[in-house]
């Protein structure tokens, strides 16, 4: 059977503008959230042009998604149970996906768009890459659902759906959740933290439904009171050109391939984890991380942050 | 494709309204920073392991420049809508241009195309030219 299913996204967009309103309301009157103009527009004009891009270079995705539907493994149809195990596998890859978008540079250079605000709000939500075709991850990530035999259309509607879900977490608006949500869904209190740039905080938290992926594999951090998400990127951007906003990473990669010394080099720049240099004298996350470790463990035990959970 | 148009159209519209809501309602607060002793902080949680040194705040409150005795760093600290950017200026980076004025400002453009220039004033003109020497000192041992 094959069906034409609506793009959900294109109907959530209204719902998204009021939901903003509201926040900017909310953010005036009580100051828990904070949005700033050139920002707000920054991030705007972002998620239109990832719309725009979407048209531009949705066909060929499109014309490859219907090129390997005749290599699926099982014939899947429209079945109610289908529908459930594909958005719950669909979560699951979409897990990874991001994982690597934070631990390979050539996918971080398309992602990074996402997380340059130094505001975390719904518009940071709409902040979303223009030139997501140059990863290629739509060409084996992207194809697993439909190598295994799910239609088309269904993954695609499935995927518009978490990223619908992962909207209303973009905000400081909301502090917790009751505790089962907390335990199962993904929260604005768990996406703070995937946000922040606090030591402890980096490369934590990629779930986009379902945080129980993160606490499968060992990737999950609670948002803790005494160390309060300060929100962007290790290097935070003194821009917001969205165009540059858009290509920084990928420029940076192209420089640093081309002036490598090696071919080791060359590929270290290019699939590394973002912030690797052949000399270390950049950092990565993992180094951040570990420094960070051994400067709390130096620190007199007062002075340690406590584990406390935020309330 | 002319309802593709419509939706781009309708779309611009709708970010120009709710840029202009955002600045009617305001709810944001310019950064500056207050003292010295921000400006390291700021460096301090941006980059670990940054040991300040001697330092100069801009009297604008806009940007800092701070040394580092443990490498040949320099850390800048600017300003941007209500949040703060840093760099640590190594010898190794590059500098678009680094030029002190008898108006006592200090134009620091790095070559980094995420950074705009950032411009320091001094109370003095022979100020701005002290921290220029320094910071152009730093860079120049390594060539620059």
């Amino acid at each position: 059977m094959d069906i034409e299913l609506i793009d959900p996204i294109m109907l959530a967009i209204p719902v998204f503008v009021v939901l903003v309103i509201a926040e900017l309301i909310y953010a005036r009157a009580t100051g828990r959230a904070q949005f700033e103009p050139k920002d707000s527009a920054t991030s705007l004009i972002m998620g239109l042009g990832n719309t725009v891009s979407g048209v531009l270079f949705g066909a060929v995705t499109l014309l490859w998604f219907t090129y390997i539907d005749q290599f699926g493994v099982f014939e899947i149809g429209y079945t109610w149970w289908a529908w459930i195990i594909c958005f719950v596998a669909d979560d699951f890859f979409y897990y990874w996906s991001h994982r690597w978008a934070h631990t390979v540079r050539w996918f971080w250079a398309d992602h990074v768009t996402h997380h340059s605000s130094q505001h975390y709000n719904l518009t940071t939500a709409l902040r979303q890459p223009w030139f997501s075709i140059f990863t290629l991850k739509f060409m084996w990530l992207g194809s697993i659902l439909i190598l295994i035999g799910f239609p088309p259309a269904m993954v695609a509607f499935v995927g518009g759906l978490n990223l619908i879900y992962q909207f209303w977490i973009h905000t400081e608006a909301i502090q917790k959740m009751p505790r089962w949500f907390e335990a199962v869904m993904n929260t604005p209190s768990h996406h703070r933290v995937h946000h922040a740039t606090n030591p402890r905080y980096l490369d934590r938290n990629y779930a986009g439904v379902f945080i129980i992926w993160d606490k499968m594999f060992g990737s999950f951090q609670e948002e803790l009171d005494a160390d309060k998400c300060r929100y962007g990127i290790v290097k935070n951007l003194g821009t917001y050109n969205p165009f540059i906003v858009s290509i920084h990473e990928w420029w940076g990669i192209a420089r640093d391939v081309a002036g490598a010394k090696s071919a080791k080099d060359a590929l270290g720049y290019w699939l590394g984890p973002p912030g690797w240099s052949p000399d270390g004298s950049r950092m990565t996350s993992t180094r951040i991380k570990a420094l960070w470790a051994e400067q709390q463990a130096e620190l007199p035990q007062d002075d340690v942050k406590t584990t406390a959970p935020a309330e | 494709m002319l309802v593709t148009l419509l939706i781009l159209a309708g779309s611009a519209i709708a970010i120009t309204l709710l840029v202009v809501l955002n600045t009617k309602l305001g709810g944001w607060t310019p950064a500056r920073i207050e003292s010295l002793e921000m400006a390291m902080a700021t460096l301090q949680d941006d980059h670990l392991g940054f040991v300040p040194g001697d330092g100069v705040l801009s009297t604008d409150g806009l940007a800092a420049l701070v040394m580092t005795n443990t490498d040949d760093a320099v850390g800048l600290v600017a300003a941007r809508g209500a949040g703060f950017v840093t760099r640590l200026i190594r010898p190794s980076d590059k500098f678009r241009s680094l030029e002190a004025t008898d108006a006592g400002t200090l134009t620091l453009a790095l070559k980094d195309d995420t950074m705009k220039p950032v411009v320091l004033t001094f109370d003095t003109a022979q100020e701005a030219s002290d921290w220029a020497a320094r910071v152009n000192k730093r860079g120049a041992e390594h060539g620059y």
